[in-house]
């Protein structure tokens, strides 16, 4: 009797010890929370040594805690605390730079990680770009200056390539010198509750799912000087499979949530639902494939975007698709409302967007294929747009004429952006190269007279547009559906 | 040893090759709109100038900066999606002759400013502080003469400014003062913010030519004093259409 009393109790204290035994604090292995000791070599020890007892926690209490490139292993769990902030070592050499895709945290081909807590990432990245830079002009790490610009080594703050089972919870992460985070062929990911706050540098993405499958990105809130929300296709043997975005909210000085610009294997199954997105300068969803990827049944439920330059952007075009015919088809738009701004949206941002394309009216929301690949089957549900109007004919012009509309350029192999075209023939929307576009309750609203029409079809076959109202100041009897080349 | 003598060779060959083409970084300019320029871009200027003339290119990105001067032979390359951005404070302009300006000229010859960027006066902000100032008694009442031109150039020669959007001038968005053989092209100038904003001054200039100039601002888009010789005007309007 006492005897097995004695053996259970025994099994119960090996079990806590276990339990706690998972968990260790960062200043077992001589981390220091000053936030001037470089604590590289002691964070990775930690890491490693977790790793090699079978996983469990490393805790990090408030401080601030200096570090360089951090590689994470299997079954760890990085724990920042509140208060506790990991802040990026301005020192360039201080990362993985010999490594593609460097990263203040990295981890490559590593199953059952999570990074969790109220505590802050802090990637210091402007200051490591412009250590970066210095480096560069002193001609000691040789670079080609893009724009002025590093082109390569700039740190990013999160970068996970093949790894699986992903948790990611409540951090605010900060100020990477590139994009903030990128998940790339990884497989079950949760990202939820965390927050994204990096107008550091340029490239700044808020976040990159690259050919994820089965990708969840909950509850969070996202304000980064480039796209905020950003699924990628590097990889023509891979795509983005199963991805949820729901209930985030997302500002941004470039795109709001994005496919692309890279799209080489392409996008299946794709959820978002129930998103704002505010101050963006360019669209507040854009899918643009240029790159041969296949687009797929998509579902955008419940967007609600404020002062942004542009509503919608959906493009195919041909640049580095390899002979590789770029797709994009079964897109259904619902329940959107969408303001868009007269002036730049993302004004007082550091690394505004460029102010670019001119001369140009407000553009219009589009939809544009190839000549010889529509955009298939677009469903617009319920959704209300509202322009400033104002488009003024002196400043640019494009009409609706038959050699006006055919003298649009494809430009099929250029950047794809909403602006791209420069001047449109239509206020609200222009629609090209495109197969099954349906309109159900669809509103459009200028706020003042534009010369152009609300809608402009070109090149549509299967079109229905009976569920389309059109308001314009008071301008009542103005004809705003021009319909070239194309059927019902 | 070898390997710096090396590298210091392939630098001074590199240098020699691109002696013509500078990139704003290269002065430590920094594109990230809070951090003041002026003296990077006056540096990289006179720099360039002593070397006997160049281009200084500004990629994409907003150069915060106060006043400086242009001087011959120099051309400053604004790429599409760059921003030269005004400061709004007063005390960062220089008083030049009586008047100010953030980007000024004198008695210089082929200067250039070229390119689809941007150069943007920031008037709400300095119009706030010049109140705070002038509320402390610190900035006199009458202090039109201290509101900076975008771009005054006086007493030059072989003027290009090509291309650029200027956006948001004070009293004059840009002035030209006895200035000969001046081309002013391709401009979209847009500035309302101000109560009566001039988009091009002229004085006693000669050999003007004016082409495909936008300009929507709050005052005269052209405003003439003496007399200038105005060779050619093509394709110039104003948002109602017409000529200026």
């Amino acid at each position: 009797m006492s005897t097995k009393r004695y053996i259970l109790s025994f099994i119960f204290f090996l079990l806590i010890s276990s339990v706690f035994a998972t968990e260790y604090n960062a200043s077992f292995f001589g981390i220091k929370s000053n936030g001037t000791t470089l604590n590289t070599s002691s964070i990775q020890k930690a890491v490693n040594f977790i790793s090699e007892r079978g996983g469990g926690t490393l805790k990090f209490y408030v401080g601030r805690y200096l570090t360089g490139t951090i590689v994470l292993k299997p079954n760890v769990t990085i724990h920042l605390e509140e208060g506790a902030v990991l802040v990026g070592s301005t020192n360039i050499y201080d990362y993985n730079i010999d490594t593609p895709n460097c990263a203040l945290i990295y981890g490559k081909g590593v199953d059952n990680i999570a990074i969790k807590g109220k505590g802050v990432i802090d990637g210091q990245g402007r200051e490591v770009a412009y250590h970066l830079m210095d480096q560069i002009h002193n001609g000691i790490i040789a670079d080609p200056l893009d724009y002025d610009r590093p082109r390569n080594r700039r740190p990013k703050a999160i970068y996970l390539r093949e790894c699986s089972n992903v948790r990611i919870e409540g951090v605010t992460i900060r100020n990477a010198a590139d994009w903030v985070q990128t998940y790339d062929q990884c497989e079950d990911i949760v990202i939820d509750g965390i927050t994204v706050d990096s107008k550091a540098f340029w490239n700044n993405d808020g976040i990159d799912i690259v050919d994820c499958k089965n990708f969840k990105l909950l509850n969070s809130f996202i304000d980064s000087a480039d796209d905020a929300i950003c699924l990628k296709s590097h990889d023509a043997s891979k795509r983005c499979e199963n991805v949820e975005i729901r209930n985030c909210v997302a500002r941004s000085s470039a795109n709001g949530i994005k496919f692309g610009t890279v799209s080489a294997g392409g996008y299946k199954n794709i959820r978002i639902i129930n998103n704002k997105v505010y101050d963006t300068f360019r669209s507040a969803f854009t899918i643009a494939t240029p790159d041969g990827g296949i687009v797929e049944d998509i579902l955008v439920d419940s967007l609600y975007a404020y002062n942004t330059g542009n509503p919608l952007y959906l493009r195919i075009g041909a640049r580095w698709n390899n002979g590789r015919q770029g797709a994009l088809s079964n897109v259904v738009i619902q329940n959107m409302y969408v303001e868009v701004a007269a002036d730049k949206p993302d004004a007082g941002y550091s690394y505004e967007g460029p102010v670019e394309d001119n001369p140009r009216n407000i553009s219009p929301s589009s939809i544009v294929g190839l000549k010889d690949q529509p955009i298939r089957n677009v469903t617009l549900r319920n959704i209300a747009f509202v322009y400033p109007g104002g488009g003024n004919p002196n400043y640019a012009y494009r009409g609706t004429t038959e050699e006006e509309l055919a003298a649009i350029p494809e430009m099929a192999d250029a950047y794809p952006e909403f602006s791209q075209f420069k001047e449109l023939p239509a206020w609200g929307f222009y629609i090209r190269h495109a197969e099954g576009i349906t309109f159900e309750n669809v509103k459009l609203r200028a706020e003042a007279k534009d010369y152009r029409p609300a809608l402009v079809l070109d090149d549509v076959k299967g079109y229905d547009v009976s569920g389309l109202t059109v308001e314009e100041g008071k301008n009542k009897k103005k004809k705003q559906i021009f319909v070239q080349n194309s059927k019902k | 040893m070898k390997r710096i003598a090396y590298l210091g060779l392939f630098f001074l060959m590199a240098a020699n090759v691109q002696a013509a083409e500078y990139n704003a970084s290269l002065f430590g300019c920094k594109s990230d709109g809070v951090t003041n320029n002026t003296s990077s871009i006056q540096y990289a200027i006179d720099f360039i100038s002593g070397k006997g003339g160049g281009t200084l290119h500004f990629y994409v990105g907003r150069y915060l900066t106060g006043s400086f001067e242009l001087k011959s032979n120099v051309t400053i390359e604004l790429h599409e999606g760059a921003v030269i951005l005004a400061s709004p404070n007063v005390y960062d302009y220089l008083n030049y002759s009586g008047s100010r300006a953030l980007i000024y000229a004198n008695g210089q010859s082929n200067i250039k400013i070229q390119g689809k960027g941007v150069i943007q006066g920031q008037v709400p902000l300095f119009t706030a502080n010049m109140e705070n100032l002038t509320s402390k008694g610190i900035v006199r009442k009458d202090s039109q003469h201290l509101l900076p031109d975008l771009i005054r150039i006086e007493n030059s020669e072989q003027v290009t400014v090509d291309g650029i959007m200027l956006l948001n001038g004070l009293e004059n968005v840009q002035s030209y003062i006895g200035c000969r053989q001046l081309s002013l092209s391709n401009q979209i100038i847009k500035s309302n913010a101000y109560g009566s904003s001039t988009g091009i001054f002229l004085s006693a200039c000669s050999a003007v030519e004016l082409r495909s100039l936008y300009v929507d601002a709050s005052g005269k888009p052209l405003r003439e004093e003496g007399k200038n010789e105005i060779r050619l005007q093509e394709n110039c309007v104003t948002p109602n259409g017409k000529k200026l």
